[in-house]
């Protein structure tokens, strides 16, 4: 008994470390957020010290920053709610209706999501420029459809698979129409899952980087567009305001992580 | 409404959408690699033909960026896939019950939902040969410091880490659900006939997640043409050309500073096509190899 005790409380240790490696980075960076300029480059680093609020007081008086989370909080909820519109019924289709070419269709739905992305922006960007509409909120939002919609249809036609097709059967029988069964049956049956698939979108597109970056440069610049300004902003990093806005950044995804995990599982299978 | 109604009201309006997302910005790169077009020249834009094309496999610079995606792809797939399916996932598995293992899922999927350009910068500190937290705690053992980013030989493997780090966690969490699904009975059989821990997870834990588990395999491996965000942030594709993938020197000649969008739009062109044809090979080898 002793020896399994033992070899329990290695595994345990084990486990402990390998979690702070999966947090260290961010830790590490919400730390430094709250050190003084002095503190943050000083060698070696410090791990005590007395914290300040100078750098989020500088990164909230940004304007391209606040300029770029407002932009992202404009951009986003639009881009998911166009995906959801035009992605979920698609989804219901694929799980329940046959057709000729679904598995052709279906296939083209998951290339889009893995479209190298520079074979897709650079003629974005070409395209945005002839039409004037380089560095607009629209621009993006259309650009964004492309992950939007293609992710919503992959992810819904799972969700909607779950969905015992005997309750859709039995309201046909009742002389339901087609869309009363997909509005009144399936869709309120398979709601909890696509609202995990809606979180997870709204993460992928908050996070995207390189489309944003290439067909934007001020007025509709995203959030991650603005931080990474900092990269080549010349000699001297300002690792102070990054931290702080890197910060900032990180906080809807790690809060939405937080209800994520527990929609994991319908990513797989029905619980 | 009838079925059919239903399905044309909504097919229709979406893949019109989707079909113009996905070819016309391609037919747009196709035609504009057939041309001279350069954004920072004057000369009228005509067609050259197949000009740019075969300039660029002459083109050393393109030749490398080739190599470094290929091993970039490599790499990220094979660690991440190692650590994350090989040692973390059994590690959780067979160790950790209840809440606890809620929370280590928890806390293993945070890293792959950070923002990359995030999770980018946070590396980037503790890289930093100057301030860096790494070479400190390395400086214990009489190492470094160490210019993770700065030499060539080791920048390319330092960006990859952040990735590994990243899909590991993440392929670990999602194998864990994927061995939670497993039949208890099953597994239960097993060791009642007196199967070892490793026969266990070779003949009938394995076989069951394959199928899934290759879907998460095969993800991975698309991901990991997405590489820009991290080495933008971290080396901009140095130093010299130490990190310079496709899409980053893509991205310099078209867009960044060369502005020769023919000659980019070419390279995007053969980004597709070399991504289509791996797609396809390695779709039907995992489809052949699990039947």
């Amino acid at each position: 008994m002793a020896r399994v005790n033992g070899k329990d409380i290695f595994y345990k240790i084990i486990i402990i470390l390998v979690l702070l490696i999966a947090l260290a980075p961010i830790l590490w960076m919400f730390l430094s957020s709250f050190k003084s300029r002095v503190d943050i480059i000083s060698y070696p680093p410090k791990f005590i010290f007395t914290p300040v609020m100078d750098n989020y007081k500088r990164v909230l008086q940004m304007p391209t920053l606040m300029h770029g989370l407002r932009n992202s909080l404009t951009i986003v909820p639009i881009s998911l709610l166009l995906g959801f519109i035009f992605g979920v019924p698609v989804g219901y289709i694929f799980a329940r209706i046959k057709f000729k070419r679904s598995a052709d269709l279906r296939f083209f739905i998951l290339s889009l999501r893995f479209m190298p992305p520079v074979a897709v922006a650079l003629p974005f960007f070409l395209i945005w420029m002839r039409l004037g509409l380089l560095d607009t909120i629209p621009a993006v939002i259309f650009t964004y459809l492309t992950i939007a919609i293609s992710t919503m249809i992959w992810l819904t036609i799972e969700c909607f698979k779950q969905v015992p097709v005997e309750c859709e059967e039995a309201a046909h029988l009742e002389g339901c129409t087609q869309f009363q069964v997909f509005s009144r049956i399936a869709l309120p049956l398979a709601i909890p899952s696509i609202l995990g698939m809606c979180i997870f979108i709204f993460i992928l597109l908050w996070n995207e980087f390189f489309l944003a970056f290439v067909i934007t440069s001020q007025r509709a610049v995203t959030m991650p567009v603005a931080s990474a300004a900092f990269a080549v902003v010349g000699m001297e990093v300002p690792w102070g305001q990054i931290c702080a806005s890197v910060i900032l950044l990180s906080i809807p995804p790690l809060i939405l992580s937080y209800f994520f995990v527990k929609f994991l599982p319908y990513f797989f299978k029905v619980s | 409404m009838t079925r059919k109604q239903f399905f044309l009201v909504f097919m229709i309006p979406t893949f019109i959408i989707l079909f113009f997302l996905a070819f016309y910005p391609l037919l747009n790169a196709f035609y504009y690699s057939l041309q001279n077009w350069d954004l920072r020249s004057s000369r009228p834009i005509r067609f050259v033909g197949l000009k740019n094309y075969i300039q660029l496999f002459t083109d050393a610079r393109f030749l490398n960026s080739l190599r470094i995606s290929l091993l970039w792809s490599v790499i990220t797939v094979g660690f991440s896939v190692f650590f994350g399916a090989g040692l973390l996932a059994p590690l959780i598995n067979d160790n950790a019950k209840g809440s606890f293992r809620t929370i280590c899922l928890f806390i293993f999927i945070i890293p792959a939902l950070l923002p990359r350009v995030g999770a980018a910068y946070m590396w980037r500190l503790m890289y930093s040969s100057s301030i860096g937290i790494i070479n400190y705690f390395l400086s214990f053992f009489g190492i470094g410091p160490i210019g993770f980013l700065e030499n060539p030989s080791y920048a390319l493997y330092s960006v990859a880490a952040i990735d590994i780090w990243q899909w590991s966690f993440l392929i670990a969490a999602l194998t864990i659900i994927l061995l939670q699904d497993i039949p208890k009975e099953i597994i239960e059989a097993g060791s009642l006939d007196g199967a070892k821990r490793w026969q266990l997870y070779r003949f009938i834990i394995f076989p069951v997640i394959v199928p899934p588990f290759l879907s998460i395999f095969f993800i991975k491996m698309m991901e990991s043409l997405r590489s820009f965000d991290f080495i933008f942030v971290l080396t901009a594709g140095g130093p010299g050309v130490a990190t310079e993938t496709l899409d980053m020197y893509a991205y310099w000649q078209g867009i960044g500073s060369a502005g020769r969008v023919s000659y980019a739009s070419s390279m995007s062109i053969v980004m597709l096509v070399i991504t289509i044809i791996l797609i396809t090979i390695v779709w039907r080898g995992l489809v052949r190899w699990h039947e």
